[in-house]
């Protein structure tokens, strides 16, 4: 099957088109700029054809419009109709407690989705925006909603209350959630089939450590606990969010600087983590290049990035009662050995043991890094989320043909 | 959905330059046509400090602040509106009654599209904005509060020959910069402006009758009262000349209430018309 993949933000929308039958990316796209003064549409093709052209895109309708036009554009395209498509998957950040599963859109999902924008408020609406453009521009195909939250749906009670009072769980629903389900639901499931174990027997700490970062402990396929929490800026610190720290600190500088909660949020979501830290840049490598130039704030904030992922990962090894295999997976556990070694230094005690060569020299690709006899393997997997969703469209839809 | 991404402002005084920070925060571009270059220029400086304050108080980033004024286009004839395809038109002058309605008639005549056009009178009805005109299908009047990127809220009116399809594009373009929209039946100064002045006229009485600082006076409103920002602190982002005009268009309601208080007149004789001259209710310096 041919599946349309669309990740629709404020002002952009990210595409791609999966064959399903092989898993491979037929085309991939972003529409940068939406409803802003020149929008910009790149597009790659599987061929290497790239194209990118700056258009006037005043919503995620016209979005969609000139997204299927490319799609089929006769130099450019891959595609020789959009009839071709036969479903479009949605990711969608939030699925409250509602989906734990992908579901076909309908109107009782799109309501659904609707109520959870008031605790998604950047992410559901524009999703939204996007599900709503696609079933305009192609009503007679399936679309399906795929949920961030809905692998971490099979948290435990104890994992998901926070410590205060029980009341604004039952008022607003305040909770851990979780984010980056797709990811670490594909980087679990595929270091399983990777090390040939059972499914039903198998623990893993998975860390998605990109410019968004959040750790899992996924135990018999199910995720149990997980870094990110009711919004995606607890946890590992990140490029610019804070991850976890005291939570007085935050209402201590709102009182001395007299800051608005839209000032403290900026604060803690663009000008925290490694950027908060180093005072040079977001982007690890720069922060590691900064590092090896002298600069102590940024070797700091590499060693501080390090030391919080390894606690994460000490704590899920005692969630777990004891992992089978650590994965590192997304921009910084796929191409960064410094951040793998120094994040597994010393662990060897609870058998994990990194062979130092093989780390060396997995960038980007699939490979097991550890040694032969250590206990608890370590991966790197390349995550496909766009593969997860498309697979997951294939699934709603065999399920629905089967009732 | 029509296109809404770029924003004509005819003129940038009273509070035209918090409008413009917010349109080009929101990743539209606006294009200002102001002929007193002074004018332009200091609306500018005041976009520029809010977003360093802003900056400063972590709200935005120094690579927010270049991408922002890079959504800035200053022209000098009405025709260029056109040549730039503005999709709404907001006028930003003095608050003055006939000046709005000179405004107007350039709009119809010199700018001549077939856009919303948004008024900012503080002090004025829609309808007397409006009187004799033949665009009122085509307009509609807001009071943005004071501060408007900070606080978000738009007060919206239209007359009764306002078009529906005119204020859809009116409320969607609100929306689309994140402001919230209280709407309200036509009519002057409501809410914001009059209860604003009310305020500054009864702290001028306070501090003449008592000796009480600005300071103090914005400090008690502040801790006591909640407010964002104190009154005082707010005239001077206003600019105490416009605060002043707006008096003057008030005391058609009731001269009785509305009078320029002389701690007023005694500052603006100085010259010190608000943060734009670093003095004010308060120094900036």
């Amino acid at each position: 099957m041919k599946i349309l993949v669309l990740n629709s933000g404020s002002s952009s929308l990210k595409y791609q088109i999966i064959d399903t039958s092989t898993g491979d990316s037929l085309i991939r796209g972003l529409v940068d700029r939406i409803g802003m003064t020149s929008s910009v549409i790149k597009q790659k093709r599987f061929d290497g054809d790239i194209y990118e052209v700056e258009e006037e895109i005043i919503s995620h309708s016209y979005a969609i419009e000139n997204v299927l036009k490319l799609i089929v554009d006769k130099q450019h395209g891959v595609l020789m109709s959009i009839n071709e498509i036969d479903a479009v998957g949605h990711r969608v950040v939030h699925g409250g407690e509602k989906f734990s599963r992908s579901v076909l859109i309908n109107d009782k999902v799109i309501k659904a989705i609707e109520e959870y924008s008031e605790i998604a408020p950047l992410h559901n609406p524009f999703n939204l925006r996007g599900i709503q453009a696609a079933i305009k521009a192609l009503p007679k195909v399936p679309q399906v909603a795929v949920f961030d939250t809905a692998f971490h749906q099979s948290l435990p009670e104890v994992a998901y209350i926070y410590p205060i009072p029980y009341i604004f769980y039952e008022k607003y629903k305040i909770r851990r959630y979780g984010f980056h389900g797709t990811s670490h639901y594909y980087v679990s499931k595929r270091s399983c089939e990777i090390l040939e174990k059972n499914i039903n027997n198998f623990s893993v700490i998975t860390c998605h450590l990109g410019n968004g970062c959040s750790i899992s402990a996924v135990k018999n396929g199910k995720s149990i606990e997980t870094s990110l929490g009711f919004s995606t800026i607890a946890g590992v610190m990140m490029g610019t969010r804070c991850g976890d720290f005291d939570p007085a600190v935050i209402l201590n500088i709102m009182e001395k600087e007299d800051l608005t909660i839209e000032q403290a949020t900026s604060l803690l979501t663009k000008h925290s983590g490694l950027l908060g830290v180093s005072g040079v840049s977001s982007d690890m490598r720069e922060v590691k290049n900064a590092a090896k130039n002298g600069n102590k704030r940024a070797e700091l904030a590499f060693q501080m990035f390090c030391y919080i992922v390894k606690k994460f990962i000490g704590a899920y090894s005692v969630v777990l009662e004891g992992p089978d295999a650590v994965v590192f997976t997304a921009g910084i556990g796929e191409n960064d050995p410094d951040v793998r070694e120094l994040s597994l230094k010393g662990l060897e005690f609870m058998g994990v043991k990194i062979d130092v060569e093989k780390n060396r020299s997995c960038v980007g690709k699939e490979m097991v890094i550890s040694t032969d006899d250590s206990k608890v393997k370590v991966l790197v997997i390349p995550t496909n989320e766009e593969l997860v969703i498309a697979e997951d469209v294939v699934k709603v839809l065999e399920e629905m043909e089967d009732e | 959905m029509v296109k809404i991404t770029k924003i004509g402002f005819y003129g940038i005084r009273n509070l035209g330059a918090g409008l413009v920070q917010t349109v080009i925060n929101k990743g539209l571009t606006a294009v200002i046509y102001e002929k007193d270059y002074d004018v332009y220029q200091s609306a500018l400086n005041i976009i520029e400090r809010n977003i360093d304050n802003e900056i400063e108080h972590w709200g935005l980033t120094l690579k927010d602040k270049k991408v922002m004024l890079s959504r800035m286009e200053h022209i000098e004839n009405l025709s260029d509106f056109s040549k730039h395809d503005i999709d709404i038109i907001i006028e930003s002058v003095e608050d003055r009654l006939q000046r709005k309605r000179e405004v107007r008639e350039k709009i119809k005549n010199d700018v001549n599209m077939n856009i919303p056009v948004i008024f900012t009178s503080q002090t004025n009805s829609l309808k007397d904005l409006l009187e004799d005109s033949d665009i009122a299908s085509k307009c509609v009047n807001i009071h943005p509060v004071p501060s408007v990127p900070i606080y978000k809220l738009i007060e919206l009116f239209k007359s009764e020959n306002t078009s529906d399809t005119t204020f859809e594009i009116v409320k969607e373009f609100i929306t689309k910069i994140d402001l919230k929209i209280v709407e309200l039946k036509d009519g002057a100064g409501l809410i914001g402006p009059r209860v604003l002045i009310a305020t500054i006229l009864e702290a001028c009485d306070v501090m003449r009758e008592t000796g009480v600082s600005p300071e103090e006076f914005d400090y008690v409103m502040k801790k006591g009262l909640k407010m964002y920002k104190g009154p005082l602190s707010m005239a001077d982002e206003i600019g105490l000349d416009n605060i002043k005009i707006w008096i003057e268009e008030l005391s058609k309601i009731d001269s009785s209430v509305y009078k320029v208080p002389e701690i007023l007149k005694n500052l603006l004789d100085k010259g010190y018309t608000g943060i734009k001259v670093k003095q004010g209710f308060l120094n900036y310096r």
